[in-house]
Parts: structure tokens; sequence; C-alpha cells
């Protein structure tokens, strides 16, 4: 995988100290979700491969769920768009309004990247690179989570 | 009331009389005119819609061109017609159509009007099976 000028601009020094560089394709990914959701609402973190770890913020699930508004955390890595984008993880403290149990698709708590999270395991056996994205499994998994 | 008193009543009564009678001249005019732009206004949106019906409509569905005889469809009608046009996906894909920077879901019963140019993703369904 190659890093482009965009992906040179944001190297950085990894938890590991190892150094990256963002792949082309992740940088497309990352910046597919920021032109979606609002640069403000999208932290990215490189990991050690030229992949990165992203949280989203300020994404709305609606009433059924405590608390409605969440945040999203997923990994994007160097094999993007080849490999697809799982699983995503969400607040701990996520609860259905209507007391049941959040059921199958979701674990917790699993800890990602030291903080512990609710995963939500949506798998895309089918995932194609040419028309599959980041921003539209993401949206995959919140339309999931909305109509549960 | 006095004559002078009178006369200024009948004369006042008369000018009010006068210009109720142009107003409602007036407003029949208006009528007239509101009718005829009323009665245009339909000519046109019979044309339109005629114009509408020989028109087609090119969109893209994963980036492979569908064209449309219709300006509005259902996510469902979306996918069934790139079907017929040999797009590579299946009836249960999820759609979405990009609009403002984002891929916005289309539900199957959902509709959308449709524009030359738009472009959808249609991409296959997710499952709860681990990895």
């Amino acid at each position: 995988m190659k890093g482009n000028t965009l992906g040179q601009l944001r190297q950085t020094t990894t938890p590991c100290f190892k150094q990256s560089i963002m792949t082309a394709e992740v940088e497309e990914a990352i910046k597919e979700l920021e032109s979606a959701y609002g640069a403000q609402n999208v932290q990215v973190t490189l990991d050690a491969d030229g992949g990165a770890y992203v949280i989203v913020s300020n994404l709305n699930i609606g009433e059924k769920y405590a608390p409605s508004v969440i945040w999203c955390r997923f990994r994007v890595t160097h094999m993007y768009p080849q490999a697809q984008v799982y699983p995503h993880f969400v607040n701990l403290d996520l609860k259905r309004t209507d007391g049941a149990a959040l059921g199958v698709g979701f674990a917790s708590p699993v800890a990602h990247n030291d903080i512990q999270t609710v995963q939500v395991s949506r798998s895309s056996k089918n995932w194609n690179p040419a028309s599959d994205t980041a921003q539209i499994k993401l949206e995959k998994v919140l339309q999931w989570i909305k109509e549960r | 009331m006095n004559t002078n008193e009178k006369d200024h009543f009948e004369s006042e009564e008369e000018k009010l009389k006068q210009e109720i009678r142009e107003e409602k001249h007036e407003v029949e005019e208006l009528k007239d005119v509101l009718h005829h732009e009323e009665e245009e206004l339909h000519h046109k949106e019979e044309k339109l819609d005629e114009l509408k019906k020989h028109h087609s409509v090119k969109v893209f569905v994963n980036q492979q061109p569908v064209e449309f005889k219709v300006h509005e469809a259902t996510g469902e009608q979306i996918k069934k017609t790139a079907i017929a046009q040999d797009v590579k996906i299946k009836e249960d894909f999820n759609l979405f159509e990009k609009k403002d920077g984002k891929q916005h879901p289309v539900g199957d019963e959902q509709e959308v009007k449709l524009c030359e140019g738009q472009h959808f993703r249609a991409v296959a369904p997710d499952d709860n099976s681990m990895f």
C-alpha cells in the first residue's frame, strides 16, 4: 500500500513509537467520514501499519437507546478497502430504554485501545472493495442498531 | 340634520359608493387575470408532464449507468431497475444515495426523486456472525 501526500500530512508517531503513514485508501476513507459527519466529529489516530483508529462522535441512534447520541470506534486497517471494517465499538453504558437486553450482535464489556466498550459485531461477508466504504459500513451498523 | 350636513352626507355617500364600484371592478379584473394565469400554469404543467414521459433520467448505481423513465422511484424500484440493466447487485442489498458528501441509506419503501447524474451505492447486507 502506498502513502500519498495527504497521508504524509497525517504522519505521526503511533503509541508503539513506530513511524507510520496512512495509506492513500485509508486517507480517502477518513476524508469520506469527515465529509459525512463533520471533521470535528471524527478523531483519527494512526496505527503502526498505515491504517487508522477512528472515533466518530455525535451519532444519533434514536430514543430506543440511552444514551441516544453515541460515539463509535473502529479500525480502518492498511488492507482497506480490500478488507472490511469490522468490528465497531460503542459506549459501554449503552442501554435499551425498554429495559430489554441489547441482544445478539452486541458484546460487552470489550476493551478497544484500553477503553471499555460494547462491541457491535456486524460482519460484511460479501464486502466489495469497489462499492463498500467505511462510511457506508458505519451507516449500516447505525441503521441496524436503530432497527433493533 | 341641517341642509348643509345633509348635502355633505350625500356627497360622501356617493363618493364611497363610487369607490366601492371601482374596487369591485378592479377585483373582477384581477380575478380574470388570475383565472387566465391559472389556465396558463395548468397548461404548462401538462406540457412538463408530457415532456417528462418522453425524457428518461440517467443515474448511477455502483458507478454503472441506469436509465429510468420515471422521475421518482422507491429504493426497491431503483435496485430492481439496476438489476434489469445488468448491475451486479441483489434485491436484498442495502441502497445508499450520495447527497451532501454523505451516503444516506434508502429504504425499500422510501421514495426518492431521481435527478440526472445522481449516484447510488448498493452493497450486500451484513450479518451477526464473527469475522
